[in-house]
């Protein structure tokens, strides 16, 4: 009994530390997901809380993944180095990142761009700022993929997957293909090109119309998986 | 006293580290991978009373797909959002590295398979779309019986990547008193020198006691353009162009399972264009849903990126 009462403050200590430690280790965030296209504004009608809810709803299937620690949640990226060092700032080497943003192409290259409007992000900045790792990106923007040179940067730098779209998407088609392509995708041994194949029908069925997703072109294996069994 | 402290302390992290544990790792999950899974993600075989067990959904997949290795099976039960208890399992064939296919844990039918490929054939070989949407038809047909269905896509879609063929895509809807409904329906994508069903997928969650009998059409299709019109015009749009009406039931819950709520409306789908579209070379329509009783615009389809 004696032993107990001394034993108690040390215990109440240990339960802090435990706490603590707990809560740093689910704060190491090693996937990310940006919502700059909601805050760069939508021509009215507002479909802002349809998008959002789908990049929640997103953001939870990414984090139901075995393998994931946590998933950084940025409201935007104020630059195109900005969103690039969200991804250096993550917790480990292996990475999911969804960005949805407005993306473009310019003299056969293809671009994203963030708030400030200018910055765009062309495969030389990521050649010149991604840190090396990575895993699969998902690149909500019109024209992310139609040329090969955005998506092969990041491929370059280790990710192996890039999910991007040749043409011109609607912003709700887009929230609502990566929110089902998510939703299919965290489970175990799912490929990408399945989990899109899945996404596209689900768009169509909310939509009565792909709204562009069916331009999705995937970089890298089709055959990646984003919960591998074997990890 | 300090041996006295020093076990209650290890007894303390040990009981810790096992808290820690249970709330990161599911104890739970019961799939056929040895992976340490979240709590969550599939439900505990075990505890979940489903008319379907394993072994039978095992013997749907040997008996849909031809050739499939049950060594590379993985997956398990989940609790789908869309379709309820689902077996979900992914595996390889001879022919194929990675097929995905969902069966209703309680029917015991098949919802969707996706990632057949077939083998690639030269295109002399090609069948022709009437081919392809017959065969479909049939397919659905030994698979679904007599549904009450409607034909709304039949196309050809080129190669998604290189080294996989095109497809076929035949698309039914699901009619309910001779209206569309929006979001059940079937697909199929067949082979298009092989006639092969590549992919399958149904969605069927709308409940028949929960479509309105009573829906009384206040709003004609040419009101709807009109409603469509100003909405838009009000909003900033210019140069507004109607392009197509269709009467549908929208559930504006969707997705959700037959078990969930729906909020089922009969509404005009109308597509249309304007200036801004038409400014960017827009490939597909803006739309917008009215509620085809109460004039009130349901949904809308318009913003880009």
């Amino acid at each position: 009994m004696e032993t107990l009462k001394a034993s108690l403050p040390w215990l109440f200590a240990l339960v802090l530390v435990s706490g603590a430690i707990i809560t740093s280790a689910s704060a190491l965030n090693d996937c990310t997901v940006d919502r700059t296209r909601v805050a760069q504004g939508f021509a009215p009608p507002d479909p802002t809380p349809y998008v959002n809810s789908k990049l929640t709803e997103t953001a939870t299937s990414i984090n139901s993944i075995h393998w994931v620690n946590g998933v950084a949640d940025y409201q935007y990226s104020n630059t195109d180095q900005d969103f690039i060092n969200h991804i250096n700032g993550l917790y480990s080497s292996n990475n999911i990142v969804l960005t949805h943003t407005h993306g473009g192409s310019s003299g056969g290259s293809s671009f994203m761009t963030f708030l400030d409007g200018y910055s765009d992000l062309y495969d030389s900045d990521v050649n010149n700022w991604l840190d090396s790792g990575g895993y699969f990106i998902f690149a909500g923007a019109c024209k992310s993929a139609q040329y090969s040179d955005l998506g092969n940067s990041f491929l370059n730098k280790g990710f192996d997957g890039y999910l991007g779209f040749e043409g011109d998407v609607s912003s709700v088609t887009c929230s609502c293909f990566y929110s089902a392509f998510f939703e299919r995708g965290r489970y175990l041994d799912v490929t990408v090109s399945n989990a899109a194949t899945y996404a596209l029908q689900t768009t169509l069925n909310e939509w009565d119309d792909y709204g562009g997703t069916d331009s999705k072109e995937i970089l890298g294996s089709q055959y990646l998986c984003l919960a591998p069994s074997d990890w | 006293m300090r041996t006295g402290l020093f076990i209650v302390l290890c007894a303390a992290m040990v009981a810790t580290v096992a808290f820690v544990s249970a709330a990161n790792l599911s104890n739970e999950d019961m799939s056929t991978s040895s992976a340490p899974l979240k709590s969550g993600l599939y439900l505990n075989q075990t505890q979940e009373y489903t008319r379907i067990d394993l072994d039978d959904v095992k013997s749907v997949i040997k008996a849909e797909i031809p050739g499939v290795n049950m060594e590379t099976l993985s997956g398990g039960l989940i609790d789908d959002r869309v379709y309820g208890k689902l077996w979900q399992f992914t595996f390889s064939t001879e022919a194929d590295k990675s097929i995905l296919m969902g069966v209703d844990a309680e029917s015991g039918d098949i919802m969707f398979f996706f990632g057949r490929t077939g083998k690639i054939a030269p295109d002399y070989t090609k069948i022709s779309l009437e081919q392809a949407k017959q065969i479909a038809l049939d397919y659905i047909k030994e698979r679904d019986g007599d549904r009450d269905l409607t034909l709304v896509t039949a196309q050809y879609i080129d190669p998604h990547a290189e080294g996989l063929p095109g497809e076929y895509l035949v698309r039914y809807s699901r009619v309910i008193g001779e209206v569309r409904c929006l979001s059940d329906g079937i697909t199929v994508t067949i082979h298009p020198a092989t006639g092969c069903v590549m992919s399958y997928y149904k969605s069927w969650t709308m409940p028949e006691d929960q479509v309105p009998d009573d829906v009384g059409m206040k709003v004609s299709e040419s009101e709807a353009a009109v409603i469509v019109a100003d909405y838009m015009a009000e909003n900033g749009a210019q140069g507004v162009r109607i392009l197509s009406s269709e009467m549908q039931w929208v559930d504006l819950n969707y997705p959700a399972s037959l078990k969930d709520s729906h909020d089922i409306r009969l509404a005009w789908h109308v597509r249309f264009t304007d200036d801004y579209y038409r400014s960017h070379e827009v490939t597909f329509p803006a739309a917008v849903w009215v509620d085809a009783e109460t004039g009130e615009v349901l949904k809308c389809l318009y913003s880009l990126g």
